[in-house]
């Protein structure tokens, strides 16, 4: 559906919103909203994790009353979601379907957009904040070793080329694994060792995916009413992260299904180990576990696929680790750190709540929001380190009721100094607290935090 | 720069050496280079370098060898590289399922979740001495940390 009857643009341009989700509770109606009703709309689960008491912060967000539709200690019912979600949504301008930032020549922002239904449209984007909040960016690829993320295996193939002809790709994306190979061996520089590995583990996930539709699936697919469980008869899960797991939980609950599972990769770690998913899965007679094995890729044969020596006709690829921006935006803040034009930063309120990534691209700001904020790019966006930061960031210069910083530490502490006396404070473990039974990406803090955001980024502009 | 020695005659007596000072015995988690150290210690007898554990105890020369040739790459992207759990536990000997344990203890960041909340991996070699993410476990048995652990937790 296509609903643009209120775009308020200046000079044709558009203020953006990109994404949905519990993001839509600072939902501008002067901003076109571009989102395809995914993760949560189109969840196979019947409801939220979380029980009505512990989303009961939604009450002071605006997006609806959980109270409303299940008692104190049920869970909440996914309708609802729905129904907040849309009617939200339908407060302005609107579009059902995928947008993708692209910097024109001139300088020019436009989005192009891909409705669910109709034919793709272009249109340019209003300077000043556009919002992004297209829920968790992709999970790791299988076979890219750990350490490494997408964008550096692409840089280190250019340093390795010693010329710009992997310049004009996407870094970000996966999919320009297969075009690098191609220039790279054109060059006569087919790339070995750790990087060309890496390469040859993205172009394979994306033949997979291509030659095996319905087949090869991320954990978050998994987890939605688009994955059918009965496409494949022994599904090959990969990884033990939350998405992975949630995901094949509720495919075992679908009544017609009898496929198999089975779960490589590494013993869980506590937290897992402690979660009753794990405890439903290893007691399912259609579950097996083969784990304590490193898991180094997919190895493709004439008869399909194995994984660690798991032969199956579906794989479910789970392995947390989400490091790049949202694919939304990856085309335009990849050119923006080639060409040294991107200023990154993180923004909070007065009262510490954690806003929003801010990436600065000449008169255009782009806030990424909720669950994607909480993985912020690293190199070369924001520089990793060791340890914590405490207390609060510095005012920003010229918006003294925000506060402004580039260390990803008052965000999220990703190595702990040992020398640091117990657990760093951060935006990641003080935005969700422990009684809400989520995460700081979850349901209910992203809510808080894009009403919060909106209060101090978009109504004091 | 911190450096660790370990006595001649008790692998499990493993010093710190700061600006001229001597420090420990040590106990695992303090064997750190950024660690803070505070009761200075007049070890007695003789000692050598702890990076120095796998030739002064007589380790066979075939696993030396294997040590020395252990790799971590791409030092400018960060380092992984190192050996799989199950051959650094044929190598030195080791039960399988206790070197897979002590290696998740050393990747895994206590007490720390990422914002979906899965565990928060050590994903590259630095100081730790095994790294990993929801793939497996890979270990660096050359590194100083590793020689620690296997001097006050497995001993002889």
């Amino acid at each position: 559906m296509v609903a643009m009857s209120n775009p308020r643009g200046v000079e044709g341009a558009f203020r953006l919103w990109i994404g949905g989700g519990a993001a839509l509770a600072g939902r501008h109606p002067d901003f076109l909203l571009v989102d395809d009703r995914g993760r949560w709309p189109v969840d196979r689960g019947p409801t939220l994790d979380q029980l009505v008491d512990q989303l009961r912060h939604l009450n002071r967000t605006g997006l609806g009353d959980p109270y409303q539709f299940a008692r104190p200690n049920e869970r909440l019912p996914l309708a609802a979601v729905r129904y907040w979600q849309d009617w939200v949504a339908a407060q302005g301008p609107m579009v059902d379907g995928r947008a993708r930032l692209r910097m024109e020549p001139g300088g020019v922002l436009v989005a192009d957009i891909q409705p669910a239904s109709g034919e793709p449209l272009t249109i340019p984007v209003e300077p000043g904040p556009v919002v992004v909040a297209t829920g968790f960016p992709p999970e790791r690829i299988i076979g890219v070793p750990a350490g490494l993320t997408v964008r550096s295996v692409f840089a280190a193939a250019a340093v390795e080329l010693g010329a710009a002809d992997l310049d004009t790709l996407d870094w970000y994306d996966p999919a320009s694994a297969g075009p690098a190979l191609r220039i790279l061996t054109a060059a006569g520089r087919p790339m070995t060792g750790q990087i060309g590995a890496a390469l040859k583990a993205m172009a394979t996930w994306q033949h997979l995916r291509d030659q095996l539709p319905g087949r090869v699936l991320t954990g978050d697919e998994a987890n939605t009413v688009h994955a059918r469980p009965e496409a494949a008869a022994h599904w090959v899960v990969v990884g033990t992260g939350a998405a992975g797991l949630s995901g094949v939980s509720k495919l075992l609950d679908d009544p017609s299904g009898s496929a198999r599972f089975t779960v490589v990769g590494r013993e869980p770690a506590k937290a897992t180990l402690d979660n009753p998913l794990w405890s439903k899965l290893r007691a399912s007679d259609r579950v097996r576990m083969e784990l304590g094995q490193a898991v180094t890729g997919v190895s493709l044969d004439d008869d399909g696929f194995s994984v660690a020596g798991v032969r199956g006709d579906g794989l479910i690829v789970s392995l947390g680790g989400r490091t790049g921006p949202p694919p939304a935006i990856s085309t335009v803040v990849d050119r923006a750190a080639k060409d040294g034009t991107l200023r990154a930063s993180f923004l909070f309120d007065d009262g510490g709540q954690y806003l929003c990534y801010r990436l600065r691209i000449g008169p255009y700001d782009i806030d990424v929001t909720g669950a994607a904020s909480r993985f912020p790019p690293m190199d070369p966006v924001f520089t990793g380190h060791a340890g914590g930061r405490y207390g609060r960031p510095e005012r920003s210069p010229d918006r003294p009721w925000l506060y402004e910083t580039t260390d990803h530490r008052f965000v999220q502490v990703i190595r702990p100094d040992p020398a640091e006396w117990g657990t760093p404070p951060c935006a990641a473990t003080r935005d969700a607290p422990p009684e809400s039974g989520s995460f700081s990406g979850g349901y209910a803090p992203t809510a808080v935090q894009a009403t919060r955001y909106r209060i101090a980024v978009l109504d004091r502009r | 720069m911190t450096v660790f020695l370990q006595a001649d005659g008790d692998r499990a007596k493993i010093y710190a050496s700061l600006d001229n000072t001597t420090y420990g015995p040590l106990h695992l988690a303090a064997i750190h280079r950024t660690a803070r150290f505070e009761e200075p210690a007049a070890p007695a007898g003789k000692l050598h370098l702890l990076d120095d554990f796998f030739g002064f105890y007589g380790y066979p020369s075939n696993v030396v060898a294997w040590v020395d040739a252990t790799r971590l790459h791409i030092e400018e992207l960060g380092t992984t590289g190192g050996r799989s759990v199950p051959e650094v536990a044929r190598y030195l000997g080791i039960d399988p399922e206790r070197m897979a344990e002590a290696a998740n203890r050393e990747s895994v960041v206590d007490g720390l979740y990422d914002p979906e909340g899965n565990p928060i991996f050590l994903d590259r070699f630095e100081d730790n001495w095994a790294a990993g993410d929801l793939t497996g476990l890979y270990v660096n048995p050359d590194a100083y940390r590793f020689k620690a652990w296997l001097s006050l937790e497995v001993g002889v």
